[in-house]
């Protein structure tokens, strides 16, 4: 039978892990993104940041998922519901904006980085609300 | 579902987080159970029967 020390030291654990790779998945996309301005002018460099910004990326889904895979029952359940919240905000959020684009009706320039942070947002407020909830 | 395992845990004088422990889930995970704001699954519902060594159906009463 699994104990919770084992329990909390996979939990620390994974949660270390995934803090690690989002740091360094984080630095990569800033390295991909600012290193053409400011380091390199070289297209090959650029391919090569963007290379390593997917591998990185990659990375840190798999241990994303390695993290809710070491999570109890309730806690993946109060996570399962807010990615259902933050990926229906995400889609129907998203397509309501493309078509006000596609209409030219939309005051700003859309940008997925918005969606990003949407999507976070949203994560984060679900998790709140869960936690509550099963407090 | 109603649960006993409030009145259980204080009859084998454990805390919440030595039950949690025992069956390796968190605290707040037992904490919701207590309240009836979760049902376990089957294979915790079994854990915890077989940590107060008690039959599932008499720890757990399904009610509508």
């Amino acid at each position: 039978m699994k104990t919770t020390e084992s329990f909390k030291e996979l939990q620390h654990k994974s949660t270390k892990r995934l803090a690690l790779w989002t740091m360094i998945w984080v630095l990569s996309s800033a390295l991909a993104t600012f290193g053409p301005e400011f380091i390199w002018e070289n297209t090959l460099f650029t391919y090569a940041g963007v290379g390593l910004f997917l591998i990185t990326g990659a990375v840190m889904i798999l241990a994303n998922r390695k993290y809710i895979l070491n999570l109890d029952e309730l806690q993946q359940r109060m996570h399962l519901e807010a990615m259902a919240i933050s990926l229906g905000v995400a889609v129907v959020l998203g397509l309501g904006l493309s078509i006000l684009e596609q209409q030219d009706l939309l005051g700003f320039k859309m940008d997925f980085a918005f969606m990003t942070i949407v999507i976070s947002l949203t994560y984060l407020a679900g998790l709140a609300i869960n936690t509550r909830r099963f407090k | 579902m109603k649960n006993r395992i409030k009145e259980l845990r204080a009859r084998d004088a454990f805390t919440q987080e030595d039950l949690a422990h025992e069956v390796g889930v968190s605290r707040q995970t037992i904490n919701a159970i207590e309240k009836g704001k979760f049902d376990p699954s089957l294979p915790l519902a079994f854990k915890l029967a077989h940590l107060f060594k008690t039959p599932i159906e008499g720890i757990f009463t399904f009610e509508d």
